[in-house]
């Protein structure tokens, strides 16, 4: 009995030993964040991943309905407008937000994970021993550029919002953020985009076109300045990307901006691919009447893509808009006999790849292109100086003329001025989600709106932070007035 | 020393003499008598070993091998008791009479019985907690593919729903309702010792889950015992919170072996068909809402069919000879055939048992091109290697092919849902013997502008969809007897599960809403499933004066899972001849995933029976996981029960009516540890971006989720009061508990705030109570010739959410139905319909509704009165929960003939009838028959709550409100059994020993409101959160049998 006892006892004493490593397991399908940030390849893994952030739908496919739907740009189709499923577009189309706006609410989650993706990389990169030290400032360029772009768009939309420029790692301490003001927020932007265009290069080789370059930077910060009233800051930033070591021009033709990727004009664009389902540009697809043939129709008996949501339809005013002659109009604007509307609509045909699986096409989504750049460095002149001088007639000529149209008269003064500024980017940029911004901008929102009959009120000019985060923010998180 | 001994000696000495001397000397004053006799059975075979005692004294006997006895005892009338195990007790008073013979009659009471708990049996007269048992016999009369589906009705407290039809799919069973979330709501469930996944695992390719459990034949069951309070499930710890199923299969028992043959053979078919239009009602249908909807966009009445654009109605309508009013329904149902062979052989001696069987079972279902074959074998081994060591195997391979097809979900990749939406305008096959393209008609607009709806036959026959799964459960264990008794049993046991899928899209099927021909393409999967067990249990019985029992275990288990998948995927396969991925042209995806989990476990139980009335018992287990964060890796699982046989104490004995009464009291912990495997790991997503003027897809990772080192169990606290009463001899049993439990820290999606990356974390944080009554009654109501016995049960249970990890009010949406603090999980939560508006001053009296309405639409509650009726304005409308279950067997035995008959029922829960589209009134589907009654006009307003028939898109008519709220509650004759055991068969020239003949009907009958083809839809095996929607299944059938059951 006793030998049997002991025997017991030593099982189970060496059982208890070894437990603790039994019942320790981690997953062997897949990383886990502590052992996936140890050499400069992975750095360059954890990079790729914040640029990842800029395909989900939230960023781009949704950028149209925060930016062009909201605008006098575009409209649900009828026919739908009254449909169920849509009623968070109608909140944008007819200005009726409410904080519980489930493209709000995305947009606002996908822009704090591309941030904390930045973040966690601008952390780990200080544990990864780099021999190349251009690379990895390269790669810290290129997450804070990333950063400046999220942070611009959450200032932009919402105005103050939580500044988070370091990792977190434990949920408790997210709660504890506050809003932070708008110029807390720019001076976190502007500082993050003055290092990116140190350390960013110029020009990359053919293998890694598309990444955030030194011009990227800058075109960005200018814009930054511009919108936060520093156009003095822009115009030196603008000038600089006119000349060496800059080689940005404008292409002959309009369409030629769209149809190469990463062309000459192109600053920084959303990268995609069809070859891959999920890596494909979804607005040809998105774009699209919620006719069952459009698709078909339009793009051909190739087109493998599903059925349009018919919720950004151009308005017949923006095809009114347009003066005669302009080249730009048939690019963007593609006329269309939709069934279920039994009338002729426009149809957005700036994005023509053709989709290879639903909302997955080979085009590149354009953020800045050079275009801008002069059109920036026009008002960028006419604010600081409170009238335009010849380099911004210059700047805006070069424009028109590329879009088939005549220079303009130089007898504007600085309201004027502004005013055909903005009609000129409005055409310039249709449908490359810019109006919401350049309304804002030029703090025109509310005039132009109401004039064209949209029931647009003062507040509505910051979209309402989503209801979820004010909720367990414990009052830590305000909302915008009105909502 | 020895001093003392001598007086104490002295002492008894003493007492002696003082005691029985009275007893002698009245003893001399009697005479002394000698009664011999025979003691037979009710078969009038000899009973060996009875105990003969005379009442009151130590004066007793035992009967002889030929069944006599002979006892001396005084001649003054006394009475002499009777007393075999599994037998009445027979009192006989002494009279004149020299010889008599005794009739034992075998016992109606179930006292003695054993009960299986965990680790151990117990007599069920000593069982402290909630345990139900349910015997093989119970199981074996219903021809079913699993012993799950079998438990319907038969237990309190146990809620047994099948998921679908399907032959092969899984079954949810609840044990006292749901308590968990996220974790999982399926017991455990021990097979011959072994915990084992059950419930129902599903792949993403896998609209029907494969039930791992069909691979145990139910015939080898011999019992199954069910544990539900703490107090029995605590042992189990972290796994027991939400009940043990404990099955038992059949061993060897020594004797001369014995062969049985036991095979049914039986047909099914759709239990009841659902009411669609037929031809003549659709056309009529269609043109309705064409017309309806010209007028509505302004037209005018007059212009003529062709020249309204969209709203025209196609030549196709008019013309009724060319309609070929196909019943979609009959296309794709049949009837299959059902087929069972089950050979077994048992036996042994006393040194070897052992107990074979080999079965083989076929089941074609109702919907064409499925089936189900499952072959089964069973080799139970138990061997007495000494006088101390026993060696025990238990070995169970099973093997079946699943063919299926994707029946659930709504038309768009669901066979029902097709052949209950498309137009009976057209049938399965053209002219030419082609299969009929009704996608390709769709897109021409031939008739009209139809809803996108594939052909279901083409479907069934050109698609593949199978299901291969092998199963090897094996157990070997040792048991050693250290001592009379302590005994240490050692045991490891493998459970090996493997599952292969196939799939193939044939060129003649649509994809989506792309109509045929379309590119080829293929799924294959494989998956592999390693679950091995050591447990280690040391178990001290003592009996102390025959009363007073203690037993008492430890133990020491440590578990192991680890499963791996793999995946491939093809397209651009050339041509349907080869429909294996070796032919596809591209391989386009593919995965490779392992996981696993990891248990060490310490428990230990004790129980002491004290005077035979008072019972105490108290376990422990503390149990290791590796799925628990570093903070919390450990947990305890302590549990405490004590019993009252009431009927023992004096007051009670002498009450003849009570035969037993005993209270149950329990309080215990048992946990829930079915959350991911690696939820506390900071995981990393691979994902990509593209780089590159010639552009490629670069890798790029992502962070999945913060690491979470507190996630933890669910710990459920439940308290138990129950009775077992036994009226009348035990002729009258009944089980009765209340339970109240409360299982926190559920695990859920909290919403974080999204600064931190993520929208949400998985936190402890939930809270959840059940509290329920259950009753259970079994009664002999007749027991001479005619044997007559009925079982019932009903339970009763209320469930609450009590925390859901934010401020109060915080709520989950999932689909229509909405879970919030201080209500029952999974409450519908829809907008509330009020009528039809009839006319355009109605619509303007009315609060201004989001769909600008027009006369003929449907009304809705402004709920929250803010003045517009909107998406704001959703209500509570319903609850999936039913308000009780109940179940009813009756068994009649006569002479030769046995009939059982066993009804489950449901009552008072509803169901969300999610077949929106089938009355969408949009002209473009099939419609359900209700809408027959639909709005026409003002004065023809139908049955007042079915709108108009209207081919415009914002009507509302199919958002989700209370309209589609159903009754779910039924009535089910689930079993009805006929048999008869041919007499005398025993000299007959073949060696039988035993035959009977019987017919059976199962789910023969339904008496219930529901519309729909069943309303057991499935209590939506996954997701406590939204049960009870039926969005359209494999139908539930009805099965007529006939079986032979045959001993050697």
């Amino acid at each position: 009995m006793r030998s049997y006892l002991k025997y017991l006892a030593c099982f189970l004493v060496i059982s208890v030993s070894s437990c603790k490593k039994f019942i320790d397991l981690l997953p062997v399908d897949q990383a886990n964040s502590e052992n996936s940030f140890q050499s400069p390849a992975d750095a360059n893994l954890a990079v790729a991943g914040i640029y990842d952030v800029l395909h989900s739908n939230a960023y781009a496919q949704d950028m149209a309905l925060l930016t062009e739907l909201i605008s006098d740009n575009a409209r649900i189709q009828p026919s739908r407008q009254g449909g169920s499923g849509v009623s968070d577009n109608r909140e944008l189309d007819f200005f009726q937000l409410t904080d519980q706006n489930g493209f709000i609410q995305n947009r606002w989650s996908a822009l704090y994970k591309g941030i904390a993706a930045a973040n966690q990389l601008l952390n780990k990169i200080e544990q990864i021993p780099f021999t190349d030290a251009l690379l990895k400032n390269q790669y810290i360029g290129e997450a804070r550029f990333l950063r400046a772009v999220f942070y611009f768009d959450l200032v932009r939309f919402f105005g103050g919002v939580p500044l988070s420029l370091t990792q977190i790692t434990n949920t408790a301490d997210a709660f504890s953020f506050k809003r932070s003001t708008e110029q807390e927020v720019y001076q976190a932007i502007i500082s993050d985009l003055s290092e990116a265009s140190k350390a960013l290069p110029v020009n990359y080789p053919a293998s890694n076109s598309g990444r955030a370059t030194q011009g990227a930077a800058k075109a960005l910060l200018a814009k930054v300045f511009l919108t936060n009233n520093n156009a003095d800051l822009a115009l030196p930033l603008l000038r600089e990307l006119t000349k060496a070591p800059y080689t940005y021009n404008m292409m002959p033709t309009y369409a030629a901006c769209f149809d190469t990727d990463n062309n000459a004009e192109s600053i920084f664009e959303i990268q995609y691919t069809s070859i891959v389902p999920g890596e494909g540009n979804p607005y040809p697809n998105f774009f699209l009447t919620n006719d069952n043939t459009a698709g078909r129709d339009i793009y051909g008996a190739s087109y493998l893509g599903v059925t349009g949501a018919g919720v950004c339809i151009p308005t017949f005013e923006l095809f009114n808009s347009y003066e005669a002659n302009d080249t730009r109009r048939p690019y963007t604007l593609l006329k269309y006999f939709s069934k279920q509307e039994a009338v002729d609509l426009y149809i957005v045909y700036k994005y023509r790849g053709i989709p290879t699986s639903a909302f997955n096409s080979e085009d590149n989504i354009v953020l800045l292109r050079y275009a801008d750049v002069l059109l920036m460095l026009a008002e960028a002149i006419n604010e600081s100086g409170k009238a335009p001088a010849a380099e911004a007639y210059d700047a805006l000529d070069a424009v028109r003329k590329r879009a088939g149209l005549p220079v303009v008269t130089r007898n504007f003064n600085y309201e004027s001025f502004r005013l055909a500024l903005l009609d000129e980017r409005r055409w310039e940029f249709a449908f490359e989600n810019q109006r919401w911004f350049d309304l804002k901008r030029f703090n025109k929102a509310i005039d132009i709106l109401t004039a064209k009959g949209y029931s647009i009120k003062p507040f509505h000019l910051l979209y309402p932070v989503p209801r979820k985060e004010v909720e367990i923010s414990q009052g830590n998180i305000t909302q915008n007035p009105g909502y | 020393m020895k001093k003392i001994l001598y007086l104490i000696g002295m002492f008894i000495t003493c007492l002696f003499f003082l005691c029985i001397a009275p007893t002698i000397a009245s003893c001399q004053s009697k005479a002394s008598v000698t009664v011999s006799g025979k003691v037979i059975d009710e078969k009038s075979q000899p009973l060996i070993g009875v105990s003969v005692k005379l009442e009151n004294s130590d004066i007793g006997v035992a009967t002889n091998s030929e069944g006599r006895f002979t006892i001396s005892v005084p001649n003054d009338k006394r009475v002499l008791v009777f007393s075999y195990l599994g037998y009445e007790n027979k009192e006989v008073r002494i009279t004149n009479v020299s010889e008599y013979n005794v009739n034992m009659i075998p016992a109606v009471s179930t006292l003695n019985e054993v009960v299986v708990i965990g680790y151990s049996t117990q007599r069920k007269k000593d069982v402290s907690g909630s345990v139900v048992s349910v015997s093989g016999d119970q199981l074996k009369n219903q021809s079913v593919t699993g012993f799950d589906q079998a438990l319907k009705g038969q237990a309190a407290g146990v809620q047994v729903v099948q998921n679908t039809g399907a032959p092969g799919s899984g079954v949810t069973v609840r044990i006292r309702g749901n308590s968990s979330i996220t974790a999982g709501n399926d017991p455990l469930y021990v097979i011959d010792g072994f915990p084992v996944t059950g419930g129902s695992r599903g792949t993403e390719f896998l609209p029907v889950s494969s039930n791992p459990l069909n691979a145990i034949n139910p015939a080898d069951i011999e019992s199954i015992d069910i544990l539900k309070d703490a107090s029995a499930t605590a042992i189990y710890g972290s796994r027991g919170a939400n009940g043990v199923v404990i099955v038992t299969t059949k061993s060897g028992k020594s004797g001369k072996g014995k062969v049985t043959f036991d095979t049914y053979s039986g047909i099914q078919k759709v239990t009841k068909k659902v009411d669609v239009l037929n031809a003549a009602e659709f056309a009529e249908y269609h043109k309705e809402a064409q017309n309806n909807g010209w007028l509505q966009s302004g037209g005018n009445p007059s212009t003529p069919n062709a020249m309204r654009g969209q709203y025209a109605v196609t030549d196709i309508y008019f013309d009724p000879s060319k309609w070929a009013n196909t019943d979609w329904q009959d296309q794709i149902l049949r009837t299959g055939m059902v087929q069972n062979y089950n050979l077994a052989f048992t036996g042994g001696n006393e040194n070897i048992r052992y107990a074979i069987s080999a079965s083989h079972y076929r089941n074609e279902g109702i919907v064409i091109e499925t089936a189900l074959k499952r072959y089964a074998f069973k080799i139970n081994f138990d061997a007495k290697l000494n006088n101390r060591l026993n060696l025990g195997v238990r070995l169970t391979p099973s093997y079946s092919i699943n063919n299926e097809i994707n029946t659930d979900g709504q038309f768009a990749n669901a066979l029902v849902g097709m052949a209950l939406r498309l137009t009976p305008f057209v049938g399965p096959y053209l002219p030419d013997g082609n299969y009929q393209n009704p996608l390709a008609l769709r897109n021409a607009q031939n008739l009209g502008n139809l809803g996108a709806v594939d052909n279901p036959v083409a479907r069934a026959k050109e698609d593949q969809f199978d299901l291969d799964q092998s199963r090897v459960l094996g157990n070997l264990f040792l048991e050693y007897k250290i001592t009379d008794d302590l005994k240490f049993k050692t045991s490891i046991g493998v459970d090996n599960n493997n599952n292969r899928t196939h799939r193939f899209l044939s060129s003649k099927t649509g994809r989506g809403g792309s109509p045929p021909p379309n590119i080829p393409s293929g799924i294959a999967s494989s998956s592999q499933e390693i679950e091995w067990l050591n447990e280690n249990l040391l178990t001290y019985n003592k009996t102390f004066n025959s009363k007073n029992i203690l037993t008492a275990i430890a133990g020491f288990s440590t578990q192991k899972n680890d499963y791996r998948f793999i995946q491939v995927n093809g397209s651009n396969y050339p041509n349907d001849n080869v429909q294996y991925v070796s032919a596809a042209g591209i391989v386009n995806a593919g995965t490779e995933n392992r996981s696993q989990w990891s248990l060490v476990s310490y428990f230990g139980r004790v129980n002491y029976v004290l005077s035979d009335k008072y019972i105490v018992t108290a376990t422990m287990r503390r149990d290791g996981s590796s799925r628990f964060g570093s903070e919390n890796k450990y947990g305890l699982f302590p549990s405490g029960a004590i019993a009252w046989r009431m009927s023992e104490e004096n007051f009670m004995r002498n009450i003849g009516s009570i035969s037993n009464f005993k209270w149950r009291l329990s309080y215990g912990i048992s946990g829930n540890n079915n959350i991911p495997n690696y939820a506390f790991v900071p995981n990393i997503v691979n994902t990509g971006y593209v780089f590159g003027t010639t552009p490629i897809v670069v890798n790029a990772i992502l962070s999945g989720r913060l690491a979470n080192p507190s996630v933890t169990w669910e710990t459920k606290k439940t308290i138990n009061l129950g009775a077992d009463i036994g009226l009348f001899n035990n002729r009258i049993e009944i089980t009765t508990d209340f339970y109240k439990s409360n299982t926190d820290g559920l695990l859920l999606n909290v919403n974080i705030p999204a600064v931190s990356g993520f929208g949400t974390s998985l936190q402890n944080v939930g809270e959840v109570e059940n509290k329920g009554f259950e009753f259970a009654i079994s009664t002999k109501n007749l027991v001479n010739k005619i044997k007559w016995n009925t079982n019932a049960n009903i339970s009763f249970n209320r469930n609450k959410v009590l925390a859901l990890g934010g401020a109060a009010g915080d709520f989950i949406d999932v689909g229509s139905s909405r879970t919030v603090v201080g209500k029952p999980l999974g409450l519908f939560y829809m907008r509330v319909t009020d009528g039809i508006f009839n006319t355009q001053e109605e619509i303007n009296k009315h609060v201004p509704q989001d769909n600008a309405p027009k006369p003929g639409d449907r009304k809705f509650k402004d709920v929250n009165g803010d003045g517009a009726v909107n998406n704001n304005d959703l209500d509570f409308v319903g609850d999936p929960n039913p308000d009780f279950n109940y179940g009813i067997t009756n068994t009649i035995s006569y002479k030769s003939f046995d009939f059982n008959l066993l009804i489950n029922g449901v009552y008072g829960n509803d169901i969300f009838y999610n077949y929106a589209v089938g009355t969408n009134l949009n002209g473009n589907l099939n419609q359900d028959g209700v809408i027959r009654g639909r709005w026409r006009s003002p004065e023809n307003p139908g049955t007042g709550n079915i709108p108009k028939a209207i081919s415009v898109a914002n009507t509302l008519t199919a958002v989700p409100s209370d309209f589609f709220m159903l009754d779910g509650s039924y009535l089910r004759i689930a079993n009805i059994t006929l048999g008869y055991t041919f007499p005398n068969i025993n000299n007959s020239k073949i060696k039988i020993s035993n035959a009977r003949l019987y017919v059976s009907g199962q789910n023969i009958f339904t008496f219930s409101k529901y519309p729909g083809y069943d309303p057991e839809i499935g209590a939506g095996g996954g997701n406590p959160l939204s049960n009870g929607v039926d969005a359209g299944i494999y139908p539930m059938s009805k099965l007529f049998s006939v079986g032979l059951n045959l001993t050697f």
